[in-house]
C-alpha cells in the first residue's frame, strides 16, 4: 500500500469520489460523481493459468502495401489458436499465440503513439480476436488499449465514473476510427465480437469439479457471526 | 487547566442532522438499516472530532496493527495455538497464509474507547476476519453529509477509495491468479450481504470480476479450486479469490471437511482466500493477553489476563465472542456487575481491564449513551465510525458517523 502524507486520510467530504451504482442510489442520482483517477497500466508479469477453454483463429490479409485486414474469425480450442496472415505477394504465415505476443509487444514498445492508429500487422493482431485473447490470459496490459477486454463495450458513450480510463485510452482506441477498422467488413466485426465474449465467458469446466463438495453450513444454527 | 475550560472539554459534542439518512436507505432497499421498534440503527446525530483526535485514531490504529503482526508471530513461533483457542484443523492453513501472505488481509476494524475529550484511546479488540459497518462507515455516514449540504465539512473516510486500491494492489501482488472474486455470505443475513455488496463494487471497480454466492452453494474441490455454478447451463466457473464472510473458528468446528478442503485448495494455489486464516489469530481475545505481555503498559492498551485482575474491575470476555455476547462485567471483588447472554458459553475467557467508554451529554432529553470508535484498516487506517449504546455494546447499538470540525 502506498504510504500517504499526514491527514491525506482526512479529505473535503466533496472530494469523496464513490463511483458505483450504490453511492449512485443513495443519494437518489441526485448528486454528480466525480471520476477517480485510475492507474493500473503497469506491465505486470503473467503466467498462465488455464482457466480459459475457448480461443481464436484469426485469419489476415495484406489488403494494400503495408495495410492489414481481419477478413474472418473462428472459435477454437484455447490450445489451437493461431493467425494465419497472407501478404500482397502470396506468401501466407500461421503465427502462435507466442509470436503474435512477440510482435505486439515489440509494436508498443516502438511505437507506442501510433498503438490504435497504424494499420500494420501488429495493430490488426492487437485489435482481434488474437488480442483479446493474450489480454485475458497473458499480457492483461493490452486491455489498456482495448477496454472491451474488461467488458467496456465501445459503443457505449457515458458520464459515469468508470469513464475516466476510457477517456485516457480514447487516443489509443482506434484512434477515433474505432476497432472495425482493423476488420474487413462490419459483418466480420459484429461476428468477431461474439466470438471474442464467448472467449471471454469460456472460463468454465463444464462438468463438475473432480471431488467437488458443496452444501457447508447449509443447515447451520448460527445466529450470529459477523462483527 | 482552567476548571471551566476542562468541564468543557469533557462533554462529548454531537450535531444533529436535519435530513435523516432513512429516505436514502429505504431508496436503495438497505432496510435492515432502518432498525427495529423505534431506535433508528442509523442516528440523525453525528459525533464531531477534531482534525487532531482523528490524527490520533490513524496513528494508533497503524500502530496497533503492528503491535498485531508481532503478536500473531510470536504465538506461531511459539506454538501458542491452543491458549488461543484455534481449532487444531486450521493450523496448517493459518501458518501458510501467513508465510505466503501476499497482500491478503483486505481488512479489519479495530474498535476502540477513548479518543475524545482528551481521553486515551485503548483497544478494546479487532475485528480481523469479518468485520462489519462497511456500508455505515464508508457509505451512509458520506450520503448524510452530503444530503444535509455539510460539503465543506471533513470526514476521516477514505474506505471504499483504499478498498479499491488495496484489491488492485492484491492482484499485483498475485499476478498468477485471475481477476475473479467469488463473495460468500451465509444465507438470510442481509446486513451481511449489503457489506458485501459494497465490498465487491470496490473490488470491480479495480478490475475484478465479481459473483455473490451464499456459501452452501459454492462448489468447492481440493484439486481445482473453488466454483460458483452457473445457473442457466449448470456449468462451474472457476474463481481465483474468495472471500468469505464466514467465521474461520466456525468453519474449523462446524465444517472440518471445509477446512480440509481449503487447506489442500491453498496448498495447491488454485486460489487465495481471504481473509486469511491467519486473521482467526487476531480474532481470538486471547491474543490481547500476548499482546500485554510483549508490552506491558504500553498507553493504548488494556491489561488482559487469563485470570480477573485483582482489584481491578474488568470484563470477561469469551476468546471468539461476537457483538458483544457473553460478556460479563466484574468487580473488583470478583463478583459479576453486568453480563450478557449467548451461544458462545462453551468457551474459555479472558479478563481484560474495564475501561468507561466515551459518554455524551444529552441533558434531560435522553440517557446519556457510551461509545465506541471503529476505525477501519485496509493496510492502513481509513475509516471512521462509532457504534452507541449502553454498558455493553451488542447487536442493538447504533451507528453514528461523524464530522471533522475545530
Amino acid at each position: 500500500m502506498t504510504p500517504i502524507s499526514k491527514k491525506t486520510f482526512i479529505k473535503k467530504v466533496k472530494d469523496i469520489t464513490i463511483g458505483s451504482t450504490i453511492a449512485l442510489t443513495i443519494l437518489g442520482g441526485s448528486i454528480a460523481l466525480q471520476s477517480c483517477g485510475s492507474d493500473s497500466s503497469e506491465e505486470e508479469e503473467y503466467t498462465y493459468d488455464e482457466v480459459y477453454t475457448k480461443g481464436v483463429k484469426t485469419y489476415i490479409s495484406e489488403t494494400s502495401k503495408g495495410v492489414f485486414k481481419i477478413t474472418d474469425e473462428k472459435e477454437v480450442p484455447i490450445d489451437s489458436s493461431v493467425a494465419i496472415v497472407s501478404y500482397l505477394d502470396g506468401k501466407k504465415d500461421s503465427l502462435s499465440p507466442k509470436v503474435v505476443q512477440g510482435l505486439i509487444d515489440s509494436e508498443v514498445k516502438s511505437n507506442p503513439k501510433t498503438i490504435g492508429e497504424s494499420s500494420n500487422l501488429s495493430n490488426a493482431l492487437l485489435f482481434g480476436g488474437m488480442g483479446y485473447l493474450l489480454a485475458k490470459t497473458v499480457s492483461p496490459n493490452y486491455a489498456n488499449y482495448r477496454p472491451d477486454v474488461n467488458g467496456v463495450s465501445q459503443q457505449t458513450n457515458t458520464n459515469s465514473k468508470t469513464d475516466t480510463s476510457r477517456h485516457r485510452r480514447r487516443n489509443h482506441f482506434g484512434g477515433g476510427m474505432g476497432m472495425m477498422a482493423y476488420y474487413a467488413s462490419a459483418n466480420a466485426f459484429n461476428r468477431s465480437n461474439q466470438i471474442h465474449q464467448n472467449i471471454g465467458n469460456s472460463r468454465t469446466t463444464v462438468a463438475r469439479p473432480a471431488g467437488g463438495r458443496s452444501g457447508f453450513f447449509s443447515s447451520s444454527s448460527r445466529s450470529s457471526h459477523s462483527s | 487547566m482552567d476548571v471551566l475550560t476542562d468541564t468543557l472539554h469533557k462533554n462529548m459534542k454531537l450535531k444533529n442532522l436535519t435530513i435523516s439518512p432513512e429516505a436514502s436507505l429505504r431508496n436503495i432497499g438497505w432496510n435492515w438499516m432502518l432498525g427495529e421498534d423505534t431506535l433508528p440503527y442509523i442516528t440523525n446525530e453525528m459525533v464531531i472530532v477534531s482534525e487532531d483526535d482523528a490524527e490520533n485514531y490513524f496513528d494508533a490504529a497503524n500502530e496497533l496493527y503492528e503491535m498485531y503482526i508481532a503478536a500473531a508471530q510470536h504465538v506461531i513461533d511459539n506454538e501458542r495455538y491452543t491458549e488461543l483457542g484455534i481449532p487444531e484443523n486450521l493450523i496448517e492453513l493459518i501458518e501458510d497464509s501467513w508465510e505466503n501472505d501476499a497482500n491478503w488481509h483486505i481488512y479489519g476494524r479495530f474498535d476502540l474507547s477513548g479518543g475524545l475529550d482528551g481521553k486515551q484511546i485503548k483497544l478494546i479488540e479487532l475485528n480481523a476476519d469479518t468485520a462489519t459497518c462497511i456500508p455505515e462507515t464508508a457509505i451512509v455516514q458520506w450520503a448524510s453529509l452530503k444530503a444535509n449540504g455539510l460539503d465543506e465539512s471533513k470526514q476521516f473516510n477514505t474506505l471504499y477509495e483504499t478498498f479499491v486500491e488495496k484489491f488492485r494492489e492484491l492482484h499485483r501482488q498475485n499476478p498468477s491468479f485471475e481477476k475473479t472474486l467469488l463473495i460468500s455470505t451465509m444465507k438470510d443475513f442481509p446486513e451481511d450481504d449489503t457489506n458485501m455488496q459494497v465490498l465487491g463494487e470496490a473490488a470491480k471497480e479495480a478490475g475484478f470480476e465479481v459473483a455473490f454466492d451464499f456459501i452452501e452453494n459454492v462448489e468447492f474441490s481440493a484439486t481445482e479450486g473453488i466454483f460458483k455454478q452457473n445457473s442457466s447451463n449448470g456449468s462451474f466457473i472457476k474463481y481465483d479469490f474468495w472471500f468469505k464472510l464466514i467465521p474461520w473458528e466456525y468453519i474449523g468446528w462446524d465444517e472440518p471437511e471445509l477446512a480440509q478442503i481449503l487447506t489442500e485448495i491453498s496448498r495447491n494455489k488454485k486460489a487465495v482466500i481471504l481473509n486469511p486464516a491467519y486473521t482467526l489469530l487476531f480474532q481470538s481475545k486471547a491474543i490481547l493477553k500476548v499482546l500485554w505481555e510483549l508490552y506491558p503498559n504500553h498507553p493504548l492498551l488494556l491489561e488482559t489476563s487469563s485470570q480477573s485482575i485483582l482489584g481491578k474491575t474488568c470484563v470477561e470476555k469469551v476468546l471468539f465472542g461476537r457483538e458483544g455476547a457473553n460478556v460479563r462485567i466484574v468487580s473488583p471483588s470478583g463478583t459479576t456487575e453486568t453480563s450478557t447472554e449467548g451461544e458462545y458459553f462453551e468457551q474459555n475467557t479472558v479478563f481484560q481491564e474495564y475501561t468507561e467508554f466515551l459518554k455524551d451529554n444529552a441533558g434531560n432529553s435522553r440517557e446519556a449513551f457510551r461509545y465506541q470508535a471503529g476505525v477501519f484498516f485496509v493496510g492502513e487506517a481509513c475509516g471512521l465510525g462509532y457504534r452507541r449504546g449502553g454498558k455493553i455494546l451488542d447487536n442493538k447499538a447504533q451507528f453514528c458517523g461523524h464530522l471533522i470540525e475545530d
